[in-house]
């Protein structure tokens, strides 16, 4: 993946390669998942490969492959055509097994590991994150044609960042090692034990982690890695509509400057720190926000087990509460939101207007919005004079982690924003496991909006001169006012138009201004500006920001 | 700032296609592949990413369907960038044939001129042994697929072959049969195009339905095994149960409020399409003028409305959110986002049920998210035994 420049790194040592094995629908399924993940996380979409030897452990092979693997990745359907993604596991630490020809594991260290003449691979625990993949190889040009025309059928995978080519030779040099081995001496359930011995090991971890970053990001151990990279993919979309969101975005990676939540005003919204921290709300909040959460967790448990209608997992939640209220005020307004839920794609709904006039507050919007619009780009593009940023931004909670990272088309995942999700998700996955295997870190991507403070006055030129660009480029004539004034300091005539141009009597200058409020409500809308100036800009201002004011 | 009602064709999610759809896209480009599926297991879907492979590789394909509505439904799911090459069966037929043979198609006369007259086909496979190699119009060069494979009849797949079409690529579905007696079977499409049985694939899991959908459609499922039942879809974002609701009798809404309902469903999703599927003409008329005549509060202004009549020059536009109202003659293998369907009693044949059945089938599997029936206050005793009494499949309204 091109994103070696953003992955922070140790010294650099010679990059060493480990081969996966699988078949082009697997690594499309990956490629869109954002994981190398064991076969349950195909969710039934599993074509055999070497995933499924020993589930939960990621096969990785050095130097030469088995012909029998090949055999093994294209086994189930006529249509599966062979690859290898090539690993950089540098920066990877934890618990590794050696696996050899005869499937018998050892125990090792990745830092440590040796293969030896008698070893053919190494197990290493699921998930992976795509940001280890350097090369993906095809041993035909078929078989790298049929990849790249699959992968543009389907809305979820982007095969830019990934370096794709042709290598026979991998097949060509296959060694006959056994595969699948005949008897694997220890598998899986040995992770107990390795918790134990790694658990000194993840504290250290966890330390270094605290002192790279301002603050740690938060994690609900029982949030599933879709969901969380879903999460946060929404969350980093809705920054750009408000000072709030951007805040909100980066508590949540651990990026924030501000000490404590108190910045959030909206009792539910507030209680995002207590329930990714723990999975639960904070004594002091009221009822509407057990609701929304509990809610929430009703969400991500039907994410996790893919089992049930959201909307339907929902309502039967808030019936299930309904019940247990004895406020009548919440009550009776809980009553009118299940109604209203329920009516949603019926005859009797009204407008969105009579929904939100009958249903206020930050649990009922949120809630109706997950009814009302189908998918998380729908969403985004959502505006109502009556949603405040607060709700917008529990509506796309709910729609982050109902879609999970998975759902997500392609012009929701810039490349640093999946490099970091990627991150993310993988790093849950483990410390969910609790098996002490560690991932190199990912940049923290920004959303657009982060570079543009809302205190207009403290704006420096280098942000000026960017959200011009930004409004030439996106043709947002709204958002750039040119004043003119005559070059002494007098009145000016009125002018005269002549060819679409007004002509002054006299010497003039002119100005050109950013409208800030339309250029902020240009940048909150959806879809985002271009990607490459999206890039670049951010590129600019990162180097440029810091440096003008220290030089102020 | 006036709302957005662009409708949305996203290609599938990696997750939203099966191992058999997976399949599908897998075949050859060349050779002769015949998919069956039931409705919303996106025989279509699977046919129009074969026809942007086809455009991509820049090979001489076209997609013939079956009625002018999927013509122009298909250009629409088929996306902006690229256009397609896309035609009705029996114009794009009739035009072959005059270029090949510099005549009209023969057709059997019949007693009364007036009626209608149908295509002699014994005449134009006599017509078609007279080519020579180098006359033949089509070669290994050229693909075809074929939506709705099943409303063409056998002798067009034969005649097809003689006419030297190697590449074929239909979809179909025997259940969806508009003419019984002029449609080809599976067996018939295998024939003609020489597919073994064990190579024509089956798709069987729902694509486009939600679930409550999906489940009603099972219920009028009328079991014909040349085609599999298709399995219900699995989680889907959003889903509500299809409403049944009875309108204009004392104590019911009126037809003016209900279609006020219609019209603020429309405003609460100004990109969905939502088809008012009518049982004949006059109804149709009836829920235009209504339609035309109500003006309930709504957000975003009156919805674009549409409606469809034989013969019509003008094209729907399945690009933009709003109301289109057809006939259940015109509604097969389109596809909107919430069908309504009007005057439910009203349907016929009554005297065959399994027609009857049929015909619920495919309406109901016309709404993507949502279905909705409606009744007057009169109903009837042969439609009323079709209709589920489970609240979980279809709520009764009141």
């Amino acid at each position: 993946m091109n994103i070696a420049s953003s992955r922070e790194r140790g010294a650099r040592k010679p990059v060493e390669s480990w081969y996966l094995v699988t078949n082009q629908l697997n690594l499309l399924y990956m490629l869109a998942a954002g994981l190398v993940m064991e076969p349950s996380g195909f969710r039934g979409k599993h074509y055999v490969d070497t995933l499924a030897t020993i589930p939960g452990w990621v096969p990785l092979f050095r130097n030469t492959i088995p012909a029998k693997a090949f055999e093994q990745v294209v086994s189930e359907r006529k249509h599966l055509r062979p690859c290898v993604v090539l690993l950089d596991l540098s920066g990877i630490s934890g618990s590794v097994q050696v696996l050899s020809r005869e499937g018998k594991i050892r125990d090792s260290n990745f830092s440590s590991v040796r293969l030896g003449k008698g070893d053919i691979a190494i197990l290493i625990q699921a998930p992976l994150p795509l940001t280890l993949f350097s090369r993906i190889c095809f041993v035909a040009d078929e078989d790298r044609k049929a990849f790249e025309v699959a992968a543009k059928d389907v809305s979820n995978v982007d095969l830019r960042p990934y370096r794709i080519e042709v290598n026979d030779s991998l097949q060509c040099n296959a060694n006959d090692a056994v595969w699948p081995p005949v008897q694997i001496v220890r598998s899986r359930s040995r992770n107990t034990r390795q918790k134990e011995a790694s658990s000194s090991q993840g504290d250290l971890l966890e330390a270094a982690e605290d002192a790279l970053q301002v603050s740690k990001p938060l994690l609900n151990r029982q949030i599933s890695a879709q969901a969380l990279g879903g999460l946060l993919a929404m969350l980093y979309h809705c920054a750009n509509r408000s000072k709030l969101g951007v805040d909100i975005f980066k508590l949540t990676t651990g990026s924030s400057e501000k000490t404590g939540e108190n910045f959030i005003q909206d009792p539910i919204l507030a209680e995002l720190p207590s329930w990714l921290n723990t999975g639960e709300v904070s004594e002091q909040s009221n009822t509407p926000a057990r609701l929304y959460w509990g809610a929430m967790n009703a969400l991500v448990v039907a994410q996790e087990q893919n089992s049930s209608q959201p909307v339907n997992l929902i309502l039967e939640y808030l019936d299930s509460q309904l019940t247990q209220l004895t406020d009548e005020k919440y009550k009776s307004r809980l009553d009118r939101l299940i109604t209203d839920m329920r009516g949603f794609f019926g005859l009797d709904g009204g407008t969105i207007t009579e929904l939100f006039e009958r249903n206020k507050g930050s649990l009922s919007r949120p809630l109706l919005l997950f009814c009302l619009r189908e998918r998380c780009n729908d969403l985004l593009e959502f505006a109502h004079p009556l949603l405040t940023e607060a709700e917008h931004l529990l509506a796309g909670l709910l729609f982050g982690v109902r879609d999970g990272w998975m759902r997500l088309p392609r012009e929701m995942r810039n490349q640093n924003l999946s490099a970091y999700v990627m991150y993310r998700m993988a790093s849950a996955a483990h410390q969910k496991q609790e098996d002490g295997l560690s991932i190199p870190n990912m940049a923290r991507p920004q959303p657009l909006r982060a570079f543009f403070p809302s205190e207009i006055d403290t704006w420096q030129t280098s942000q000026t001169l960017a959200a011009m660009e930004i409004s030439k480029h996106s043709k947002w004539r709204d958002c750039i006012e040119t004043s003119i004034s005559s070059a002494d300091g007098s009145l000016l005539d009125q002018p005269r138009s002549q060819n679409q141009t007004f002509i002054f009597v006299g010497e003039a200058t002119a100005k050109l201004r950013v409208r800030h409020e339309a250029f902020f409500d240009r940048i909150g809308k959806w879809p985002p500006i271009d990607a490459d100036l999206e890039f670049r800009v951010k590129k600019d201002l990162s180097s440029t920001v810091n440096a003008e004011a220290n030089e102020a | 700032m006036p709302v957005d009602r662009s409708r949305r064709f996203d290609l599938p999610g990696i997750q939203d296609l099966n191992k058999d759809q997976d399949e599908a896209l897998a075949r050859p480009l060349d050779g002769q592949h015949l998919i069956i599926g039931g409705p919303g297991t996106g025989k279509s879907v699977v046919a129009l990413l074969r026809a942007r492979r086809l455009a991509a590789e820049d090979k001489n394909y076209l997609i013939l369907v079956y009625n002018h509505l999927l013509n122009g439904s298909n250009r629409k799911l088929f996306g902006s960038t690229q256009s397609l090459d896309s035609n009705t069966w029996e114009g794009w037929f009739w035009r072959m044939y005059r270029s090949i043979f510099n005549r009209s198609v023969p057709t059997i006369q019949q007693e009364n001129q007036k009626a209608f007259q149908p295509v002699d086909w014994d005449a134009i496979s006599e017509a078609s042994k007279t080519l020579n190699d180098n006359e033949l119009p089509f070669n290994d060069s050229h693909f075809l697929l074929l939506d709705e494979g099943q409303d063409m009849p056998p002798q067009f797949y034969s005649t097809l072959k003689d006419w030297g079409l190697e590449n074929f690529y239909v979809v179909a579905d025997q259940n969806q049969q508009l003419q019984p007696d002029k449609c080809s079977s599976r067996q018939d499409i295998e024939n003609a195009l020489a597919v073994n049985t064990a190579d024509t694939l089956e798709l069987k899991a729902n694509y486009r339905n939600t679930r409550p959908v999906a489940q009603l459609a099972h219920h009028f499922y009328p079991a014909n095994p040349a085609s599999p039942r298709p399995d219900l879809p699995a989680l889907a974002p959003s889903a509500s149960t299809p409403e049944l609701w009875t309108y204009g009798g004392p104590g019911q809404p009126s037809l003016n409020e209900v279609i006020g309902q219609i019209l603020q469903m429309s405003d609460r999703f100004p990109s969905k399409l939502i088809g008012i599927i009518t049982p004949d003409n006059v109804v149709r008329k009836m829920f235009c003028d209504a339609v035309d005549g109500s003006n309930p509060r709504l957000d975003n202004g009156k919805p674009p409305v549409q409606t469809f009549e034989s013969g019509q020059g003008t094209p729907l536009d399945f690009g933009s959110g709003g109301i289109m109202i057809i006939n259940a003659q015109s509604c097969k293998g389109l596809e909107f986002d919430i069908a309504i369907l009007a005057n439910i009693d009203q349907h016929q044949p009554k005297w065959d049920i399994y027609a009857l059945k049929s015909r619920f089938y495919v309406m109901v599997a016309r709404g993507r998210e949502q279905v909705i029936l409606l009744r007057t206050g009169d109903p009837c005793k042969v439609v009323e035994s079709l209709l589920p009494i489970d609240s979980n499949l279809l709520v009764r309204k009141k």
